[in-house]
This record gives C-alpha cells, sequence and structure tokens, in this order.
C-alpha cells in the first residue's frame, strides 16, 4: 500500500530514533471490526513491534489517517495523509529509544 | 508390478518389519528424531518479523461466517412497510413519473459536507429525520450532526462517529436519546470537519435549548433484494411517495471503483447520471473497497428512455462547480441484487423512522449572531 510507504519513509526521516522498520518488513492484517462499516473502512499492519492503524474516511479527497504505534503505546505517532502530503499531529516517545 | 487396492493393508515383507522394529527401538534414532522435529519447529516459526519474508506469516482474514454474519444482520432488519393506496396508484402511472422530497428539507449545500472524517451515515441519517419532522410536525429545521458526533461513544475511540456506522447505529442512538436538537444551538453547528480521533468539541459544550423530542426511532430494510428490478423500484417509490427520506447505503469494492465514483462526483454535472453500478461480482478488496451513505430524496422515471430514469441523491461532501445542490443522480436501472464476489449485496435501501412528540424549544441561549445560524424554524409551543 503506498500510504504505508510514505507513512513509514516519513517517520524514519523525521524520527529515526524511533527505529520503525521497513515498510516491506511490517505487515497487513485486516480489521474485522470496521469491515463494511459506512463511511470509513481501516487496515492495520504489524511490524517489528509496531501496530499501524490506517482509517480511510469514504471521502472526495484522498484521505488516510493514521496511528503508529510501538510496543502498546511507548511511541505513538498521530497523523494524516491528505493527497499524499503527510501532516504530522503529535508524536510521543517514551521509550529507552 | 503388484497393485495394492484402497481397501487392502500396504504388504511389508517379514524382513522390513524387523528392520523398521529394530530403528524404532534404538534410542540413539529416537533422539535424532526428537532433534528433528525441534529443529523444523523452531526454524518454521514466523521469529524475524524484520526480514523482507515477514509477511509470509498467516495475516488475520475475516472469515466467511463473519461476512455472512454481517450480511444477515442488515438482511434481518425489519421491512419497511409499503402503502398499498400508493401502491395501486403508483402503478397506474404508465408513463412514468416524477418525485422529490426536497421541498420538505432546508440546508445550505456548501455546509453539508462531512469534510475529512467518516460521519457520512449521521448526515443520512439526520435527513431522514429532517424530512420526517417537516412532515409530521410542519417544522423546517436543521438538525444537529455535531450532537451524535460528540454523544456517541462519548466521542472518542475507534468507534467514535467520525469512523463509520450504519443505519442501526443511528435510529438506535436516537431511540434511546430521546430528542434531537437543532444546529442552532450553541456550538451545535458542525465542527468536525478535519477532527482525526475524536470529536472537535465535548457534548457538554453543546446547548440543548432548541431541539425535538422523540417517543421511538425505528430503521426498517426496503425490501430491494432478491426481488425483480420492478418490484425493488416499486418499493422504493413507495417509501418515498409516503414522504420518507431514504438511507441509501452502497459500497465499491475497490479503487478503480472508488476512483470512477470520485471522477464522477468532481468532475460530472447534477444532471449526469451514475451508470456504473456497484462493483457488481467484484472481489472485496480489504485494504480499498469501502462503503458510504447518502440520502435519496426522489426520483425521475418520466423520460420515455429508461437511460433518463434516476434516484435523487442528496451527498454530504459539500459542493463543487458542477454540483451546486450536492446532489447526485444514480440510474434507476442497475442489478439490485448485486453483490461482491463472497455474495455480500453492496446495496441496502433503509428507512430511518422517527415519531416526533413535539418541539422542545426553551427559547432562550440561541445566539443569531453564532456562525451557521440562519434556520428558517417555524416557532411552535415549546411542550416543556
Amino acid at each position: 500500500m503506498d500510504v504505508l510507504k510514505t507513512i513509514v519513509q516519513y517517520i524514519k526521516e523525521n524520527h529515526p530514533e524511533a527505529g520503525l522498520p521497513e515498510a516491506d518488513g511490517i505487515c497487513y492484517k485486516v480489521d474485522s471490526d470496521s469491515r463494511r462499516k459506512l463511511g470509513y473502512s481501516r487496515s492495520v499492519y504489524s511490524g517489528g513491534g509496531w501496530d499501524i492503524s490506517i482509517g480511510r474516511p469514504v471521502t472526495p479527497e484522498k484521505v488516510y489517517n493514521v496511528k503508529a504505534e510501538y510496543d502498546n503505546g511507548d511511541i505513538v505517532w498521530v497523523g494524516r495523509v491528505i493527497n499524499g502530503k503527510v501532516e504530522e499531529k503529535s508524536y510521543e516517545n517514551n521509550s529507552c529509544r | 508390478m503388484r497393485i495394492i487396492h484402497a481397501d487392502e493393508k500396504p504388504y511389508l515383507s517379514d524382513t522390513a518389519n524387523r528392520k523398521l522394529n529394530r530403528i524404532f527401538n534404538n534410542r540413539f534414532s529416537s533422539f535424532i528424531l526428537c532433534l528433528l522435529f525441534i529443529f523444523i519447529s523452531v526454524f518454521s516459526a514466523p521469529v524475524n518479523i524484520d526480514a523482507a519474508s515477514a509477511c509470509d506469516y498467516p495475516v488475520m482474514r475475516i472469515t466467511q461466517q463473519e461476512k455472512a454474519l454481517q450480511n444477515k444482520l442488515f438482511l434481518s432488519a425489519p421491512k419497511a412497510v409499503i402503502d398499498r393506496q400508493i401502491q395501486k396508484q403508483l402503478q397506474s402511472f404508465e408513463s412514468g413519473s416524477s418525485f422529490s422530497l426536497l421541498p420538505y428539507l432546508y440546508y445550505i449545500p456548501e455546509e453539508r459536507d462531512q469534510g475529512y472524517i467518516g460521519n457520512c451515515w449521521v448526515w443520512a441519517g439526520t435527513g431522514c429525520m429532517e424530512i420526517a419532522l417537516n412532515v409530521q410536525l410542519g417544522i423546517t429545521d436543521r438538525l444537529s450532526i455535531q450532537y451524535l458526533d460528540s454523544l456517541y461513544n462519548n466521542g472518542e475511540g475507534d468507534d467514535w462517529a467520525g469512523n463509520g456506522g450504519f443505519a442501526s447505529s443511528f435510529a438506535d442512538f436516537y431511540d434511546e436519546h430521546q430528542f434531537i436538537i437543532s444546529w442552532s444551538n450553541i456550538n451545535a453547528h458542525y465542527q468536525d470537519y478535519e477532527s482525526l480521533d475524536g470529536a472537535a468539541i465535548s457534548a457538554d459544550e453543546i446547548a440543548v435549548n432548541s431541539g425535538y423530542l422523540v417517543e421511538s426511532v425505528d430503521y426498517a430494510q426496503i425490501r430491494t433484494h432478491r426481488v425483480s428490478e420492478d418490484a425493488a423500484i416499486m418499493a422504493i417509490k413507495n417509501i418515498l411517495n409516503q414522504n420518507k427520506g431514504i438511507f441509501f447505503a452502497f459500497y465499491l469494492a475497490d479503487d478503480e471503483d472508488w476512483r470512477q465514483f470520485y471522477d464522477f462526483w468532481k468532475y460530472e454535472a447534477e444532471s449526469s447520471i451514475w451508470q456504473n453500478g456497484f462493483s457488481d461480482g467484484k472481489d472485496w478488496n480489504d485494504e480499498e473497497g469501502g462503503g458510504h451513505a447518502v440520502l435519496c430524496v426522489g426520483y425521475d422515471d418520466s423520460d420515455p428512455d429508461p437511460a433518463n430514469h434516476y434516484w435523487i441523491m442528496l451527498n454530504s461532501w459539500g459542493i463543487n462547480d458542477g454540483r451546486p445542490n450536492g446532489l447526485f443522480r444514480v440510474s434507476m436501472h442497475y442489478n439490485y441484487n448485486d453483490a461482491d464476489s463472497d455474495g455480500d449485496y453492496n446495496t441496502y435501501w433503509q428507512t430511518v423512522e422517527p415519531v416526533y412528540l413535539g418541539a422542545l424549544d426553551k427559547a432562550v441561549d440561541i445566539l443569531p449572531g453564532i456562525p451557521n445560524f440562519n434556520n428558517p424554524k417555524v416557532i411552535t409551543p415549546a411542550i416543556w
């Protein structure tokens, strides 16, 4: 998924200390809770201790809501990708990294 | 060559049997077998997820049973009631007709815009409530979207209103809540355009001085599946002619189909008709597929050419150059049984039906100066 690569690249460039693995080391999982909900669907990706949740509201703009979380919240990155452009909303690192 | 039949045990000579017994009775051989077992178990486990082959381990997939259950939930909803008088009347229109509920609805097209969040289901459901308010109480009012956004699941978490929902979620919310408030209350105007992981404002900060009491809110499924196209069309028309807005939900299976729809929305005029159907027979792509809810407010099949017969849909994506009213048209003639390759239907026609008791209008704290205050509301006596 292109947006996953975009996000991973952004976090690796702007927060290298977070130690996010490469995108091809992060695997796709279906989020069964959001499947077939009207207006929104979500994919969850996992790898290297990270969970990356990518939500897609059904809107005419290509918008993705992203939450990347390491080790159940030790590092949390929240942001949005709109038409390919990454907007970081928050970044919190409480780990030793 | 000797052929071994299926019902016959494999033949081993006495010599071979003796050899096998010797091997398996040998303690050293057993130890080697154990080591081999441990080796296979350890090195076939998905321990190195950073490796290039990390994604080879089995991914979590929704099961066929889970999907079937979701489809069944939709289909097991109560059925919308067909009015026999209207049915007879509709059958008498041999050359088609047109009908619109738009006169019952007051909306500002550029403000009917959900922004970057997935709460289309709230807009579609609220539209049904607005039409019913006019039909039942004779009141034209814009109702608050923000109020539900801020209250539903406390306006936060993975299941807040901006992360999707269903007609049933909407109806259940108001059935339990027992009243709906006007857009014109302080802070009740829409503020979630860019909300990311929760409502922009807490429900505590929204005034509830102007609104409407509801006795109940039900939802029902209009029978459009496993019936003929004519029967499906007739059922939808019947509900609209009962002056009920319709919560229309549709699913598109992948990015290719969504791109077509987005282009249709962005670049075509309101007079053009969506003729592409709804991903009929396609494989559902879990990473790309999605659903959208809009408000069906009417139809027109008066043109002699069936290609020009359509449903009128009110979207919640604001306006653009070609769509000054935020409307689009869907062909009346598509496969109403269309489904993805798993058999899950891709269109659902539903009603959200409130029973209003009256206005809740304390007539205070409504400031004419607040943004978007321009409701042409008919003042009715307050009941409390």
